[in-house]
């Protein structure tokens, strides 16, 4: 006889069976950690299995040596930079910006072969850089650091100078928004001992998952986390990216304050330069007004777009006004990146007064700068001594002046106008 | 602002861009899509991260709601009508749509595990745009039909298929560690729970909602029990990880075959929920990221040409074979092209499971979802006003049902 589909029997060992299905699911479903993230390859237990197993501190101990191990193929020396890198997938080495350009080839061993590494992407307001490798093997397993509570156990993994494996351990904290430069990335909280870390170590969980990487945030080692870092690193790179790759500078029109200025309606000025970086070797400043780009006129930043061309060493001539006069200037149309890297690692050719303390709230303050950088012009003008800023700013008589201040390679002009 | 103003700015701004783009003769659905884009971080940022994620819930509910209508169309004797066809020419759109996309994200270069799954994804049809279109219209006819069973059936397709395809690269990404079993266990696992659980969750809320409806006779007690129903139902799929989208649908198929005063209860729900999909969709638009059409490159190009181009011609090829009317041939397509909600959620799960992959797929998805999510609903809009099934255009908030 036909079942009916309204009888109650009927429907009531469906609701049995969907009850039973319910319950027996509940009951063996694989166990969630409190942000609801599962375990979801078999490796993953059997590494759970395997630290559940080392409870003792000096099996603790062991168990690091042992990750560091497993994880140490994918942790890379860069021959001239002498800084590690972690491997991010097939093909591809992420490390640590440093200051002045970054060298265009690499070179780093892996295995017993020597390998080398091609620079995509590096610009002096990033805090990583991309590498190009022709490897395909160990690439790193990254995991987002949510997936591990806080108190988990860290392992910050880096190469020495020689080359040889270096690792030291920690706990997490959390994670925070950390400004860096002009990015927002989420900073790892860990008492990992990060001094004694290299810039571009890689920062793993125990089940051997890469969580961070260790960045230079304005002389401070960072640890980055991993997702934040894939997603700005897969971000396509604007037209203000790419002038800062190839010539570590930043333009911009200029804006009501500057108009009156530099008394030009339509003045495409420089904004920043990067020490060491082609706009740095051609002299552009901060402050100087481009009137034209091989010959033609500029009005506007699009007009700019020439520079980006894919060239070798074309050079571009630029018309530039600078304290009421104008100048040519040649720049290199080559990457940064092929310009030759400091010998010597000191840093110190942009002159300039030191400051050595800023008054809260003065005008220093709000042009942004802090014990430690170098104001290099005023209005343009290269001051002797600060009794010689004083004298120029009673000259201005409350009217906007235009400073050039020095950080950590770079140097940025500001606008400041005394209130009063 | 805080979510209670931006709630109420929501809903305004719904009804000022529902009735301005009327006069453009695009459907009410893109007008809050884009209210929620202007309203969104993307653009003035008066609808914040924070606002969205506070007024998650209503989306939830919201969506719950939808799917719970669209579960009606698993009445017995319409399955029983066109039931079969619905499934294959499903299965038509579904595979051509994933081959196309596999094969072109595979000849592009992608790794094989991250086009397999973007090929999964790719499945997903909106729901909710969708019904919205046919209600704005008060479609009725044979490609409303289809569509309805389509989106209906699509959904749950384009989940096995991404568990299939997530257990698969699972599977040979653990092999080697664990034990057989374990390794079989883990990747199969989460297929069959999602599905079987899911639908079990849903049969158990639709029997308690049917049985309850037979005691309450006042319209409003018909939507306290309606709305608990659906919350609970939501709520208690997510805390067991199945899938709410398949519970809820099953509540309404439930509903649908075990209740006589289902049809009243649908009917009543049609006329109070406007809101909520108000809610629902300018969320959903604020939550577009517009700036990331910029990072799309050749790839996300490739994935929403090969996506559309195999719905096109799944629905065009399948509805020639099954002998369907001429309106389903030459229109159907035009309805399958939205993508929100599940191919997002699918997304996320991806960030979950294979982190690795996540940059890429997210990249590409979440591209292709604001184009979709703008065109489709037109492109849907389109074929059911050419095919003539749209019966009226002013007043929209009917039930197809009613």
């Amino acid at each position: 006889m036909p079942i009916r589909r309204t009888d109650p029997k009927y429907i009531a060992v469906l609701a049995v069976s969907c009850l039973l299905i319910l319950l027996i699911g509940a009951l063996i479903r694989p166990s969630n950690d409190p942000e609801g993230n599962q375990a979801n390859v078999a490796a993953d237990l059997l590494q759970s299995e395997r630290i559940a197993q080392r409870r003792g501190v000096d099996q603790i101990a062991d168990y690091f040596a042992y990750v560091a191990e497993q994880v140490e193929d994918s942790v890379v020396l860069l021959g001239s930079t002498r800084q590690s890198g972690v491997i991010w997938q097939a093909g591809e080495v992420v490390t640590a910006s440093r200051l002045g350009p970054f060298p265009a080839k690499d070179r780093t061993a892996l295995g017993n072969r020597e390998v080398v590494l091609t620079t995509r992407v590096a610009a002096p307001h990033l805090p990583y850089v991309v590498l190009a490798a022709p490897l395909d093997a160990t690439v790193s397993d990254r995991r987002p650091v949510r997936l591990y509570g806080r108190g988990a156990w860290l392992l910050g993994v880096w190469r020495s100078h020689d080359g040889g494996l270096r690792y030291s351990s920690g706990n997490l904290f959390g994670v925070t928004d950390r400004r860096c430069g002009e990015l927002v990335l989420s900073e790892i909280q860990t008492n990992l001992d990060l001094e004694s870390m290299q810039p571009g170590g890689g920062i793993f969980s125990v089940d051997g998952g890469l969580v961070g990487v260790a960045l230079d945030c304005s002389g401070n080692l960072i640890v980055a986390e991993v997702g934040a870092l894939e997603s700005r690193v897969r971000t396509a790179p604007t037209f203000d990216d790419q002038l800062m790759a190839r010539y570590g500078m930043r333009m911009g029109q200029a804006n009501e304050l500057e108009v009156g200025q530099f008394n030009d309606k339509a003045a495409v000025i420089v904004r920043e330069i990067w020490w060491g970086y082609r706009a740095y070797q051609a002299g552009l400043m901060p402050g100087d007004v481009v009137s034209t780009l091989d010959g033609l006129p500029v009005r506007t930043l699009a007009d700019l777009q020439r520079l980006l061309l894919p060239v070798s060493n074309e050079v571009h001539e630029l018309t530039i006004r600078r304290a009421e006069r104008d100048q040519t200037v040649r720049l290199l149309a080559r990457p940064a990146t092929e310009a030759a890297v400091s010998t010597h690692g000191f840093v110190g050719d942009a002159g300039g007064l030191p400051v050595t303390s800023v008054i809260p709230g003065s005008l220093a303050d709000r042009a942004g700068a802090r014990p430690g950088d170098r104001l290099l012009t005023v209005n343009q003008r290269v001051p002797n001594s600060f009794s010689d800023v004083e004298a120029m700013f009673q000259r201005q008589a409350g009217d906007p002046t235009y400073l050039v201040l020095e950080r950590r390679g770079r140097i940025w002009g500001t606008m400041v106008q005394d209130d009063e | 602002m805080n979510e209670l103003s931006s709630l109420g700015l929501i809903l305004l701004l719904a009804l000022l861009a529902g009735h301005l783009v009327r006069v453009l003769r695009i459907p009410e659905v893109t007008g809050y899509i884009l209210a929620g884009v202007a309203l969104g971080p993307s653009m003035l940022g008066w609808v914040s991260h924070e606002n969205i994620q506070a007024l998650e819930a209503l989306s939830e509910v919201a969506l719950g709601l939808i799917l719970f209508s669209i579960g009606a169309v698993f009445e017995y004797t319409l399955v029983r009508r066109i039931g079969g066809k619905i499934v294959r020419l499903t299965i038509m759109e579904s595979l051509l749509a994933a081959g196309l996309v596999l094969v072109s994200m595979l000849g592009l270069g992608l790794q094989w595990q991250v086009s397999l799954l973007l090929a999964a994804i790719s499945i997903a049809t909106a729901p909710a745009s969708t019904l919205m279109v046919l209600r704005e219209c008060r479609a009725r006819g044979p490609l409303s039909d289809a569509l309805l069973g389509i989106i209906a059936v699509n959904n749950i397709f384009c989940l096995v298929a991404y568990l299939v395809c997530a257990a698969f690269v699972n599977l040979l990404v653990g092999w080697g560690h664990g034990s057989l079993a374990q390794t079989v266990f883990q990747a199969g696992f989460p297929l069959l729970w999602q599905v079987a659980g899911s639908v079990a969750l849903g049969f158990l809320t639709g029997l308690m909602l049917a049985g309850w409806a037979k005691q309450v006779s006042e319209t409003g007690e018909m939507l306290i029990l309606l709305a608990g129903s659906i919350l609970l139902c939501v709520g208690l799929a997510r805390l067991l990880d199945l899938s709410p989208l398949v519970a809820s649908l099953a509540v309404g198929a439930t509903m649908v075959n075990l209740s006589r005063r289902s049809r009243r209860l649908f009917k009543t729900l049609a006329g109070t929920d406007p809101p909520f999909y108000a809610i629902f969709f300018v969320l959903a638009g604020a939550d577009l990221d517009v700036s990331r059409l910029a990072a799309m490159g050749i790839v996300g190009i490739a994935y929403l040409l090969a996506r559309g181009t195999g719905k096109f011609l799944g629905a065009w090829l399948g509805s020639r074979r099954l002998g369907m009317e001429k309106q389903v041939q030459n229109f159907l397509g035009f309805g399958l092209l939205t993508q929100a909600g599940l191919a997002v959620g699918l997304v996320m799960t991806v960030g979950r499971q294979f982190p690795e992959y996540y940059g890429v797929i997210s990249t590409i998805v979440l591209s292709a979802v604001v184009l979709y999510e703008m065109i489709g609903p037109i492109a849907t809009k389109f074929a059911i006003v050419q095919s003539g099934e749209a019966r009226v255009t002013q007043e929209s908030t009917q039930s197809i049902w009613a």
